[in-house]
């Protein structure tokens, strides 16, 4: 059992990633700020029934989801359903030319230095909800598989799946997000063009591997 | 479709694998016989030591097994045999040395560009709620 007055020392450090993984589940500030609230509030009142020594970000970040999940679910009637078996495995490693390439290529350091804060965060935000929890719990907030299946109260085999799909959607969200700014190399996956315009573009052999 | 249902390992093309392990059929580049990355290549006890003391002779990773579990395996949450297969492999492919590099870059950017730290009078407001000041 926790002392209540240790709850500030231990759980207030915690605020800004809480409200970081709040902004991309609600997609709102205002609704991020009033979640994470909430979730202190929760949390203080609890406290007594955390036990002391076990994991506290993970028992806040199970607080957060709840609440988001109660909240702001309700709101939507129904999850996201979306099939993200369609996008293959290491989708924007290939759609960089990656495995037509030598180590090291250009093209994936340009395309990453070329990646903004906001283009990620817009790309997690775009990531079906179930997924997008699942990624941001695993990629930016550093669970373990088995802390995430606690967090979600969901089994491990789902959130495995769920962490799989979602990062496979978040390539697919980047690799949009710069093409819409003509950022990209040329596409070795795409069907074949008469281009040659670019004069930054990867040569590829054209060798794609199906997955 | 539903979610949680697709999730089982019997829906999934990537979970669909009942035998873990790759037999060694050829050199490191050739494709995968049997399936390598299916629900028994996962650890559900969690991570994996980075200095497995378990041997590995017996189990094998192509670059597709690799391709397929990279995630899996940069999560330090494949299960043994697997984990220690696609370090193996990792070990001696150049090509995947680098699908390795950008996938650890990717995540790398991820996580440290997508973080918002809570305004100031907003933080003053829950402290204030909690009774803290």
């Amino acid at each position: 059992m926790a002392d209540p007055a240790t709850f500030a020392d231990a759980a207030m450090p915690l605020m800004d990633q809480l409200y970081s993984a709040a902004l991309r589940m609600t997609r709102n500030a205002t609704d991020a700020e009033d979640l994470v609230q909430e979730t202190y509030l929760k949390a203080f009142r609890g406290y007594e029934r955390f036990e002391e020594g076990t994991n506290l970000k993970a028992w806040m970040y199970r607080i957060l989801t709840n609440s988001y999940i109660n909240r702001y679910r309700a709101k939507q009637r129904r999850p996201d359903e979306t099939d993200l078996s369609d996008v293959e495995d290491m989708y924007l490693y290939r759609r960089l030319g990656g495995e037509q390439s030598d180590v090291g290529t250009s093209a994936e350091e340009a395309f990453l230095s070329t990646v903004t804060d906001n283009s990620v965060k817009a790309a997690i935000e775009a990531i079906p909800e179930n997924f997008r929890i699942a990624v941001l719990l695993a990629d930016v907030e550093g669970f373990a598989y088995k802390e995430i299946a606690e967090i979600l109260d969901v089994p491990i085999g789902t959130v495995m799946s769920r962490i799989h799909r979602g990062r496979k959607a978040l390539e697919k969200e980047l690799h949009g997000f710069a093409g819409e700014r003509n950022l990209l190399p040329d596409d070795p996956e795409a069907p074949e063009t008469t281009a040659d315009e670019d004069s930054e573009s990867v040569t590829t052999a054209g060798e794609a591997v199906s997955p | 479709m539903n979610e949680d249902q697709s999730a089982r390992p019997s829906q999934a093309d990537v979970f669909a694998a009942s035998q873990p392990f790759t037999e060694p059929t050829g050199p490191a580049h050739a494709a995968a016989q049997e399936p390598f990355f299916g629900v028994d290549a996962f650890n559900p006890a969690g991570p994996v030591p980075a200095m497995s003391p378990f041997p590995t002779a017996e189990v094998h990773a192509s670059c597709i097994d690799v391709h397929r579990s990279l995630s899996v395996y940069l999560d330090g949450e494949l299960a043994r045999p697997q984990q220690a297969a696609v370090r193996t492999h990792l070990s001696i492919c150049g090509p995947c040395q680098s699908a390795q590099a950008f996938q650890m870059q990717v995540r790398s950017t991820v996580a440290t560009k997508a973080i918002d730290p809570m305004p100031d009078e907003v933080r003053a407001r829950i402290t204030r709620a909690l009774g803290f000041e």
